[in-house]
Formats: structure tokens, sequence, C-alpha cells
């Protein structure tokens, strides 16, 4: 009964206690924030960089996502090459330029121990290892087809009087992936001609270039069914680290079967008596994509059967709503490494402009004025645990002001029910269930409110529905669980205060 | 304050102290929390700038210009920094000191492809450069014909490389032209500083590289030591060389800052968020109790105490609580530190200067949160805290029309009425009238009335003679009254006309 009687008074204060319920939605909806970081990510989240690199977390060797400083670390300034073994000299050439901060005890690749912890950890689907060298294409220029004209001085004299186009060298890197296993990373979508790789490309000399590339004035976009020559400086292995000898490379002859043609992303801006315009930016880049097997054997050819050490790998994780999560907790037990998530690695390639040199005019402008200040990724301090602490501390002293003021208001009425013969434990259990209504409705607003999206995310998302409604709920009570707590212990107090209270005293004073 | 005023905060400060009481603990907290927090997020900034290593470097600027700039020969005072003098008879001023060039030297760097990987390799004017101090050469000499190459310490003990040796390296042009030489090696360093690179000549580098332009400045000032504000000193350099990159001795620990800043931006948050809900929790509860103290306060201003008294009395209620908070916030962040004395100890954290700072945030955000039920009571009338009415904070009254029309002017003169105009939106009344047609009012009385801005604002029109309302259109807001002596004056619109014509 007296349950049913602190249910009325909730109903009957509901307006009264309007600012409890909002505040305990706030705090409620904060918490649920932290909990699942608020969003999660949408399937195609980050693409088409997680197709490029092929995963959802990128992890280098090398410690260099700047975040707050172990006990023995030293930072250490770093200028010039990037580790060209990883997606760095492509995607962000800055760091070469600048130069950066990373850890001094950087190890230089990935052991195979190392793979297996990594891949261990929870919320992880797998990784696949980023196999990448730094190359050259070269190609011969013809001064008959040739588009450009060539200057003089770089025309080479034959023997019979006429003459030759030079050979054209520019940087590129070879990429090999295992695109019979990995399909879901399939850059098939954004060929723009030519093939795919298939099954029975394995062992076959044949490569895809994308069809923007940043190329010498002279030299032109490799078409499919044309011949394309790649050099390989060749490695040696020394102290723990690979030299490239680029006085002695090792020549390729590949098949080109593929264009892509990737949009990093689009742009609205105003163009001139158009109004708003929505223009794709296209990726511009140089990266040979091999099978897999072929890249092996490239690599043992240039680096004489020394096996690999990667210092990079993509890792995939089971649902992408707890991705921020899992990149917290994979830098929570391995500090030597660096973890980016792939939207926030998109987010700094697309800061810094790198992998777009054309963009529409009227657009560059706007995508200037985004350019991020900082060059060096940044692993922001984990409040997960202050914050839900401080939350819920602020929401409890709320819960225990209203029950307080709501309580105090009905004094008499307490009184009367004493009278009555009610006794303590049972206005202390009215008074609480007033207030676990209250912080209930709120809690559930709060947590509907934020969570919402990140159920809409889920969706796109390949989990089953029951899977959905599973995390949802098992949220959903946990928030309810932690919220109600809070509200039980502060809302006791002020209850027991009054509860306690001899009746005699509380009508005279009426 | 007079006695009665004293005893009656006394009063009210036993009477509401549980209320006050968790107002007092509520600032404790956002007080403790924001000082203990905010210096830990301090202790973390001044700590972890000493892991970083400062570069040593025998020059004091070295500029790696963009792109096709040149080298400049004519310097600009860059500007004058503000420093702290550690002693002399500046000791606790600040000077400020202009930034001059003494010295500039220039060098051509060029990447070379070697047997080692990619080089950078700098080309000197030879025997001018002061890279080429005899300090740094161990074996040999530096680089003074075509073809001689001069290679740090490091790179010898790297790449197991002697004096004699000679290197095939290749070059790649702006054309993709790659082209092969040989460079010997003439002498190897022996004391080495940061990003120590190899040398050949800056004819060598020129004809390796085809282009005679230097793409590097390296910059002495003997009163760079000084600076210390380094934004200012990063925007001179810019205007200087627009889109080049700088290095100097205190660069990492300035990349540091800048990423810790990023690091640490969520916390700077987090701290927002304690004042936040520290304002937002006293607002709540000081408004209820205000509700709550309604009658009381009706009953005091009908007895006669002034308002700015009442706003005294219950300003110091909630003051003393506040500052009871603080003192208690203190005493938990001196526990804290006497628990955990390496907390703010020995950190390089002012702990007094956190202290002033966190106690002026609590202070604003405290008043900021009292402010309104303080208001309210003030500007309250009795009437309005006994009957339940809403309490607007601002009040507009019209007895007459601001700008009336011509037309309506003329009507009032010839018809001797008086008007209002009352707001109308598309022939809808937004002022609720009180008094309709063919009632009665007197003077000064209340006979429609506007609230906006969800009640903090109020607009009342008021009947400016006695009479009865003749008639009230709705399509334009006119509101006419009769006077019952015709011959009460009319609002003199005179000035007004006469401003017209």
């Amino acid at each position: 009964m007296f349950f049913r009687l602190g249910f009325q008074n909730a109903w009957r204060n509901l307006s009264r206690s309007l600012l409890a319920v909002v505040s305990m939605a706030v705090a409620a909806a904060f918490f649920t924030y932290v909990i699942s970081l608020g969003k999660g990510y949408v399937n195609q989240a980050g693409q088409p960089l997680r197709n490029m690199l092929g995963g959802e977390i990128v992890v280098y060797a090398e410690k260099i996502s700047a975040q707050a400083p172990k006990e023995d670390d030293r930072w250490l300034y770093h200028e010039g090459e990037t580790d060209s073994f990883t997606d760095m000299p492509f995607l962000f050439p800055d760091l070469a330029k600048k130069g950066y901060l990373h850890v001094e005890q950087t190890t230089s690749g990935f052991t195979s121990e190392d793979l297996n912890s990594l891949s261990e950890n929870q919320g992880v689907d797998g990784f696949s290892i980023f196999y990448r060298l730094p190359a050259e294409i070269i190609q011969e220029i013809d001064p008959e087809t040739s588009e450009t004209p060539i200057p003089d001085h770089l025309l080479i004299p034959n023997e019979d009087g006429t003459f030759r186009g030079p050979e054209i060298t520019y940087r590129s890197g070879i990429q090999g992936r295992d695109w019979t296993t990995n399909l879901e990373y399939s850059l098939e979508p954004y060929l723009s001609a030519g093939r795919w790789f298939e099954e029975t490309d394995e062992n076959h000399w044949v490569g895809i270039v994308s069809a923007n590339q940043m190329l010498p004035s002279l030299a032109s976009i490799p078409h499919p069914g044309e011949k394309l020559t790649l050099e390989v400086p060749s490695f040696t292995l020394k102290g723990g680290e690979w030299i490239a000898d680029y006085t002695q490379p090792h020549r390729f002859e590949i098949d080109i079967i593929g264009n892509l043609n990737i949009v990093s992303r689009t742009v609205d801006y105003i163009k001139g008596i158009d109004g708003w315009v929505t223009e794709p930016v296209y990726a511009y880049f140089n990266e040979v994509y091999l099978p897999l097997s072929i890249w092996n054997e490239i690599w043992s050819q240039v680096a004489k059967g020394v096996p690999y050490t990667p210092s990079e790998v993509l890792m995939r994780v089971e649902d992408l709503t707890y991705l921020q999560d899992v990149v917290l907790d994979l830098q929570h037990a391995f500090p030597q490494f660096s973890f980016v998530d792939i939207p926030h690695h998109l987010e700094r390639v697309h800061s810094q402009l790198s992998l777009e040199p054309v963009i529409p005019s009227g657009a560059r402008r706007a995508l200037e004025d985004r350019i991020d200040p900082f060059h060096q990724s940044v692993i922001t301090a984990d409040l997960r645990k202050p914050i839900t602490i401080l939350v819920l501390l602020n929401a409890g002293l709320l819960v225990a002001a209203n029950i307080l003021i709501l309580v105090s208001e009905r004094k008499k009425e307490i009184a009367v029910l004493k009278a009555m013969g009610g006794r303590e434990n049972e206005l202390i259990r009215m008074i609480l269930a007033e207030a676990i209504l209250v912080s209930g409705v709120g809690a559930s607003m709060g947590f509907f409110f934020i969570r919402i999206q990140a159920v809409l995310n889920q969706l796109t998302n390949p989990l089953g529905f029951v899977a959905i409604l599973g995390l949802f709920f098992r949220d959903f009570f946990f928030v309810l669980g932690i919220t109600l707590l809070s509200a039980m212990v502060f809302g006791w107090i002020p209850a027991k205060k009054y509860a306690s209270l001899p009746v005699m005293e509380v009508l005279r004073n009426e | 304050m007079n006695k009665s005023i004293h005893h009656l905060l006394l009063s009210n400060l036993v009477r509401w102290r549980w209320r006050l009481g968790l107002i007092a603990l509520l600032v404790a907290v956002s007080t403790s929390i924001s000082v203990l927090y905010g210096g830990m997020l301090q202790k973390f900034h001044t700590e972890s700038i000493e892991k970083v290593e400062s570069l040593d470097l025998p020059y004091d600027i070295m500029v790696i210009l963009s792109g096709k700039q040149a080298p400049r020969t004519q310097f600009d005072n860059l500007g004058t920094y503000r420093y702290e003098t550690q002693g002399g008879v500046y000791r606790g001023r600040t000077t400020e000191i202009p930034i001059t060039i003494q010295r500039a030297e220039v060098a051509l760097a060029i990447e070379l492809q070697t047997p080692f990987g990619l080089w950078e390799v700098w080309g000197l004017e030879s025997g001018k450069s002061s890279l080429q101090s005899e300090e740094f050469n161990g074996d040999g000499k530096f680089p003074e014909a075509r073809g001689e190459l001069w290679i740090p310490a490091s790179y010898q003990k790297d790449f197991e490389l002697q004096i004699g040796d000679k290197i095939p390296l290749h070059f790649v042009d702006d054309y993709g032209v790659k082209k092969q030489f040989q460079l010997e090696i003439c002498g190897i360093g022996q004391s080495g500083y940061d990003l120590q690179k190899p040398q050949i000549t800056m004819e060598s580098a020129r004809l390796i590289s085809g282009t005679n332009q230097p793409n590097r400045q390296i910059l002495f000032s003997e009163s760079f030591k000084y600076v210390n504000n380094w934004p200012i000193f990063n925007s001179k350099m810019n205007q200087m060389y627009p889109g080049s990159v700088y290095i100097y001795e205190a660069m990492p620990q300035l990349y540091w800052q800048d990423l810790m800043k990023a690091i640490q931006s969520p916390g700077q948050w987090v701290l927002l968020l304690v004042f936040v809900f520290m304002a937002v929790s006293v607002l709540t509860i000081s408004l209820m109790t205000f509700l709550e103290r309604k009658q009381e306060l009706a009953v005091l201003k009908t007895l006669g105490i002034s308002n700015l008294q009442l706003s005294l009395v219950l300003f110091f209620e909630l003051f003393i609580a506040g500052v009871l908070g603080f003192v208690a916030g203190i005493l938990i962040v001196l526990l804290f530190s006497l628990m955990i004395p390496s907390y703010l100890a020995d950190s390089g954290v002012s702990v007094s200067g956190l202290f002033l700072k966190n106690g002026l945030l609590t202070l604003l955000f405290f008043i900021m949160a009292v402010l309104y039920p303080l208001l309210l009571a003030k500007v309250a009338s009795v009437n309005q805290l006994l009957y339940a009415r809403e309490i607007p904070l601002v009040v507009a009254r019209y007895d007459h029309i601001i700008s009336p029309p011509m037309d309506w002017i003329r009507e009032m003169q010839q018809e001797r009425v008086h008007m209002l105009k009352m707001t109308v939106v598309d022939g809808k009344s937004l002022s609720v009238i009180l008094k309709n047609t063919g009632e009665k009012v007197k003077t000064g009385e209340v006979v429609a009335f506007m609230s906006s801005i969800a009640g903090f604002y109020y607009q009342e029109w008021l009947a400016p003679c006695d009479g009865f309302v003749s008639s009230y259109e709705t399509a334009n807001g006119k509101y006419v009254i009769q006077p019952e002596d015709s011959s009460t004056p009319l609002y003199p619109y005179t000035g007004l006309i006469q401003a017209r014509k």
C-alpha cells in the first residue's frame, strides 16, 4: 500500500519534480554516452579508407600517437622519413615534412606474439597485416606519343640520329593483400576501368592502380592492358632495421588489370550563379595493389629471403558501435603501440588534404578552413570513469535535494500516516518509491534519447536484431541500475530524516 | 543592517540548515573536485614536458623554406618579446627584448638515394659555414672540392663507412629523370648535434640538383634565448617565411604542449561540467526554497522590510553557505594532500593559484545560480507572492501610446477619448484583456497584460483615466477608454505632432 501511495505522490507532484526528472535524464544521458561513447559508427564509417587499408583500427608498431605520458616514457623529435612499410608516406606526408614526436623505445615491428595477443582482445574480430614496400614506377617516355612536349635537354640521341625520350621515375608503394579471404574490404565498387582481382590472379603478375595519381609532368597513368615497370630497392636487415639500397634496385613488370577512382569525400560549396553545388573530391595516390602471393615473391627477391616484419596492422571489430571503446581498451593494454580508429584516421587524412591535391577551386577555401593544426594524432585522456562518478554524484545530490523538498512539504501528511499506524520502514519505502519512480522515468528518458542514435547505427552494422536488442537492454539495465542505486542512496537520507520525526512535534509545528 | 535583521538572518540560517548545508556540500564538492582535478591536469602538463627531449643544435633557428621561396637577405626586427628576468635590476619586472638576426647562412639540401636508404645531404658554402666548425670534425676534412662528402659520426657507425669510401648515389629531378653520381668520403664527424646531416659543397649540390637556389636558411640571434612567447615568435616567422617549417631547440616541447592541449581538452570540459552541475543544483535548491518561502517573504514585505534588506538577508544566507562550502572544499583538498603527499606537493603546481582560479570560478557560477531567486524576491510584490501569480523580472507599463498614428491622435482630440494600443497579430490579441468593452476602469488600473520570454518579461497596460472601456478592435489593437469626466487632460501628444511637422 505504501508503494502505491509513493507512486501516487510522485504522480501528484510530477510537475513539481520535473526538474528532478530532467536532471536525472541529463545524468543518464551523459552516463549512456560514456558507456557506449554515445554514437558508435555506422557500417560505412570511414569508407573508402577502410577498404584501402583493410580494417577498422590502424595499429602502428611505432608509438607516434601522443597520449598522456607514462612514468618512463621519453618523447623524441623525429624528422624526415616516416616508416615506409606503413601507410604514413602516402597518407601523412606532413609528418615527414614537419617532423613528429615519438616514444624513445619505439619497437621497429610486430612480433608474432604481439599479433596474437592483439587479436585476443575483447571486441576484436581479427586482424590483417599491412604489407607495403616503397617502390618506384618507371616509365619510358616516347616522344611520338607523349601528350606533354618533352624539353629538348631531356631527349636522348639514338645511334641513327633520331631521339628517344627519357626514363621517368616516380615514387610509389606496392601493397599486397589477400583479396581472396578479405572480401568485405574489396575496392571493387571503386573501379573505373578494368576488373578487380580474382582467385585465379594469385601467382600472376597483375596489379591495380588509381586513376588519379600525383605524377611528374611527363608521366601518364597506366591503364588496364598496359604494362607497368616497378623498381624496388633491395633490403638488408641491420641492427633490427631494414635498410633500403636504392643503388641496386630490382625491376619487375606487371600487367595492369584495373584503375580505381576513389571519391575521398563530397564537398558542398557556392559556385557562382549555380548556388550550392555538391562535387566529389577524388583521392590521389600512387600505390600499386598486387595479389599477396606476388607481393611475397617480390619481397623474397629484394630481401633475399628474410621474412617480412610488419610495422602496421589493421584490426577488425565485431560491432562498430563500440569502436572507440575497443580502441581505448587496446591503448590501455598495449601502451607501446599507436592505435587509431579508421573514422579518426580519415578525419586526419581529410584535415591535412594529403590525398586531395586536386580540389574544385570554389571548395578549396571551405576545405582549407578545416585544416587541423595538429598533424600528429592524439589520444585524449580516457575520462569514462571520472565523468561517470561526477555525473552520478551530482544527479544523486539533485535527487536528494528534490526528495528533501518534496518530503518537507508533506510533513503533515507523513505525520497523519504515522498517526494512523504507518511504520517508519513503510514510510521510507513510500518516499523511496517516489524517488525511484522519478529517477527511473528520468533515466529512461535520458538513455533512450542518447542511445537511439547508437541503435540506428547498429541497425546498419551486420548484427542480428536479437543481438542489438540484447545489447540495448544490457546497457539499459546497467544505466537504470546505477542511476536507481544512486537515487536510493541519496533519497534514503532525507526519507530517514522525516520518517523518524515524532508525530506530535510535526503536527505542533504546522 | 539593524539588530532585528541580524536576528532574522540567524534564525533563517538555523531553520534552513539542511537546505543550506546541501548547498555548502555542493560548493565543497565542486571546489575540491575542480582543484584536485585541475591540479592533476596541471601536474601532468608540467611533469610531462620534462619527458620531451629538447634539441641540441649549433644554430638558433633553421628555416626549411617551402616551395620555391628564396632565402632572405634583409631581416626585419623580428619583434619584441616579454621575458622575466631572474635576477639583477629587473627582478620581478618584465622587459622587452628585440630579436634581431646577427648572422644568416644558407644551405641547399637535396635528397639522395643511397645504398643506405634515403639521405638528406646539405650543400654548404665551403669554409664559410658555422656547421663546419672544427669542433664537429673528427677524421679528415670538410668537403672543399666537387665530389667530396663529409658524414656525421652516427652514419659511420650505422653503415660502417670509412674515409675514402666511394658511395654511388641516385638523384631524381623534378621531371622524374634519375641521375647517377658518385661521392667520396673526405671526412667524418666527431661530436654531433641533433639532426646532423652529411655535407657536400654548395657547388656539388647545385650540380647534382640542377638548381641554384638554396632551400635552407640558418639563423643566429643572440637575443633568441630570451624568447618565451612562442606563438608570437611563430607568427612573426610565418610573416617572414610563409608556409615554412622552423627547427629550434625548444620545438619538441612546443609540439608537445600543443599535443597536450588536445589530449587534455576533454579534461577541461569535465572541469566546466563540475561548475555547471554545481550551478544547476544550487539554482534548483535555491529556487525551490524561494517557492516554498513565498508566503513568509510576503509577510516580511507587509511588515515593511525594504527590498534591499530582504535581498541582503537572502543573499547572506546563501553566501554564508557558499563560503562554508568553499572552506570545506579547501579542507578536503588539504586532507587529501596529507593522505597522499605526492599529489600536489613537489609538482610545480601552484596550489594557491589553483584555489584562486577555481575559487573565482566557483564564486562566478554560484552567483549566477543564486541571482535569479534573489532578483525574484526583490522585484516580487506581496500580491504576486501570496496569490501565486507569475513574477516577471522586467515589467514595462504603458498608459499611453508610444507613437500613435496621426488619425488616432485626431480621433482622440475630436472625440475626447483616451486610447491604448494592444499587441495584436493577424487579428488576434496577444495582450490578455482584463477589462472588456463596457467595464468600468480606474486611473492606473491594469486593463491588459502580456507575458513574454517565459514569464521573465511583462507588459502591462494601465488605464490613463477613470471611465469605461468603449471599444476594442482586435484588427489594429485600438483600445478606447471613454473618460467619466470629459475634461480629463489627454496625454500631451502635441510635442510629437510638432516634431512630425
